[in-house]
């Protein structure tokens, strides 16, 4: 029979952050019979949940919405906010970030050891496991050299593959499945599935929600600290993606958000209203017509942008047009974008619109996914690029 | 139990690989930066045949005990204090008992004070001097006491850094003070004779203790173990305060580091 293996209770953690910080003896006497001012976060407000042993639990949520504050609590980095009650049944080993304390001057030998033992484990549970370490690795002709030598990717293969040595009762998995390439991606997504298949607790963070999906049995979406939806991982995670992509301001249409200081009008993508656009098929220009109003003048320096991303959610290309041509929008009136999409590889994209605050950076009228496009392309090239390329054979 | 000796012991050894990592000289500036100040204030002192004329029977071993002693109390010191702060990044993402970085970064200055000492013991063969083993009791009980002190004082300071790094100010010029006002390369009462300055030197805790470890080697005075052991007894105490100190505030200093 399963057992509980965390138990969370009216969970709540706030955070101050102090705007004049006395982090030196000056500013601290200066201010000293002055309160600093503080700001109050509240990143995780009454969260109550558990978590069976044997569970793999699928966490969703957008950036900087407490899911990372959760899983620190969880493995004992931070402390909980007084009234909170949190039990966890078992040995918590967390990937919180792969390769925690490694040393870019020494060795992949030595870091195996230093990192293991960080994370744990003892030095003789390293010495049996080192062969399978840098086996898994694949790095069995560099583990000598200092790993300041390695590539990206061959010092996350050494992380990924001396975590997975910890044993433990409870993991913690943020965000570290897009380690190495395709081949070791597979891998690891096969060792995941091992600790699944032997029963352990995995509280499992991803914005992958085909991982969510594929390899959870239960899921929770939390928003603004709170759990916002809990259960099924498909339902969750199309509940996740529906609300996600919700405007913020209810009174505006779906994916749109912003202060509304200046609004976009209309849009006319390749001289087509974005209303009754359907499918739009390009291979070199995209012409986007955007007419725009404002209710306050002269308060921002605004400027008109715009972001491509491809079906994995890649942001491929973003600019505005203060970076690009030093134009500010005035007060209302229309303005081109004409963007040479011939660098863009064969796929499915697509694109952000923005009305923005040069200055601060401030969303005044942002359009998420405003509309989508195809690239047609001859011939298949891998990435997202599609970059001139010539063969000469000398 | 296993992984926290490991853990302890990988973390020695990174520390003081990366101190003198890419240094030509390497792991000789251990023995540099005492000796070659050693060698300075031996010939300036000794000349002027002040520092501790008519106190000791060996100034060079007076002296160089003064110096790896305070050496090695700089070095509990500076290191216990940066603890915390230089395992930031680990201390961000992993639950470790993170009291094993402080006595990590303490037992680095043990590691450079078994260097130091080594050549002390080499040169004091040379001079022909004798060990005794209530001496070398002494010695070790000294040293000992002072661990006990700085990694109490460590427990503090570790932590305070976190939210007030002027602490590392404070600290060095504290230790430079010291430098001056605890006997290392002189005798108090030989350089200012009797009085009250004279009296409050002899006085500084530290000082006392260095002066019993020159007794122990037998360059200087008698051994007094009943104060070494009050001094132990105090240093447990201080350590006692420091432990509760760190376990209520560790809690927290992820969120301020």
């Amino acid at each position: 029979m399963s057992h509980l293996a965390i138990s969370i209770r009216n969970l709540t953690k706030t955070f101050f952050i102090y705007e004049d910080r006395k982090a030196t003896l000056k500013s601290l006497f200066a201010g000293f019979f002055r309160q600093g001012k503080t700001k109050r976060y509240e990143v995780l407000d009454d969260i109550s949940l558990d978590i069976m042993a044997g569970e793999f639990l699928g966490i969703i949520g957008r950036n900087g919405s407490g899911k990372s504050t959760l899983l620190k609590i969880i493995a004992g980095i931070y402390a909980a906010d007084k009234g909170s009650k949190l039990e966890v049944n078992g040995k918590v080993v967390p990937f919180l970030e792969l390769g925690v304390g490694f040393n870019a001057e020494l060795s992949g030998r030595e870091n195996i050891f230093l990192n293991g033992t960080i994370l744990g484990m003892s030095r003789k549970h390293l010495s049996e496991k080192f062969a399978d370490i840098v086996g898994f690795a694949e790095l069995e002709n560099f583990i000598d050299m200092p790993i300041k030598n390695y590539s990206s990717g061959m010092m996350l293969r050494l992380a990924f593959s001396i975590a997975i040595q910890a044993s433990a009762d409870i993991y913690i998995l943020d965000e570290i499945l897009a380690v190495g390439d395709e081949a070791f991606q597979r891998k690891s997504l096969g060792v995941i599935e091992t600790l699944r298949q032997e029963g352990k607790t995995v509280l499992f963070v991803s914005h992958s929600m085909d991982a969510i999906v594929q390899h959870c049995s239960r899921a929770i979406y939390i928003k603004n600290g709170q759990i916002a939806s809990e259960g099924d991982p498909t339902e969750v995670a199309k509940f996740y993606q529906k609300d996600a992509s919700r405007n913020y301001l209810p009174a505006q249409p779906l994916g749109r958000c912003g202060s509304s200081e200046i609004m976009m009008d209309s849009i006319i993508v390749q001289k087509e209203d974005i209303e009754t656009l359907n499918t739009l098929t390009l291979t070199n220009n995209l012409t986007i017509e955007i007419s725009y109003s404002t209710k306050i003048v002269n308060k921002f320096r605004p400027v008109v942008g715009f972001q491509i991303t491809d079906s994995f959610e890649r942001l491929c290309f973003g600019t505005h047009s203060g970076l690009e041509s030093k134009i500010l929008l005035d007060d209302q009136g229309q303005v081109t974008i004409d963007i040479d999409v011939s660098g863009l590889a064969k796929g499915e994209y697509k694109c952000n619109l923005a009305i923005a605050d040069e200055e601060t950076g401030a969303r005044l009228d942002w359009f998420e996914e405003a509309f989508e496009f195809s690239i047609r392309r001859d011939s298949e090239v891998q990435g997202y690029l599609y970059l001139p390329v010539k063969f000469r054979k000398l | 139990m296993n992984n926290k000796v490991d853990l302890l012991l990988e973390l020695i050894k990174t520390n003081f690989k990366m101190r003198y990592y890419n240094s030509f000289l390497g792991v000789l500036w251990v023995l540099i930066k005492p000796y070659s100040t050693f060698l300075v204030l031996y010939i300036i002192w000794s000349k002027a045949n002040l520092g501790a004329a008519g106190t000791t029977t060996d100034y060079a071993i007076y002296l160089l005990i003064g110096i790896v002693s305070y050496t090695f109390i700089n070095e509990l010191v500076t290191f216990g204090q940066a603890a915390m702060l230089d395992k930031a990044n680990v201390i961000l993402k992993v639950n470790f008992s993170r009291q094993i970085a402080v006595v990590a970064a303490l037992s680095n200055a043990v590691v450079n004070l078994a260097i130091n000492f080594l050549f002390v013991v080499i040169i004091f063969g040379i001079r022909g001097g004798h060990w005794s083993l209530s001496g070398i009791l002494v010695i070790v009980l000294c040293y000992v006491v002072f661990f006990v002190w700085g990694l109490g004082l460590a427990l503090f300071t570790s932590i305070i850094t976190v939210r007030l790094r002027d602490i590392k100010n404070i600290l060095d010029l504290a230790m430079f003070l010291l430098l001056y006002v605890t006997p290392i390369f002189y005798e108090p009462k030989a350089l200012l004779g009797e009085g009250l300055i004279s009296d409050i030197i002899s006085a500084n805790p530290i000082g006392i203790l260095i002066q019993q470890i020159r007794a122990g080697i037998g360059v200087y005075g008698t051994t007094n173990f009943p104060l070494i052991l009050a001094m132990l007894a105090t240093g447990i105490v201080f350590l006692y305060f420091g432990w509760k100190f760190f376990q209520k505030y560790i809690k927290r200093i992820a969120e301020f580091i």
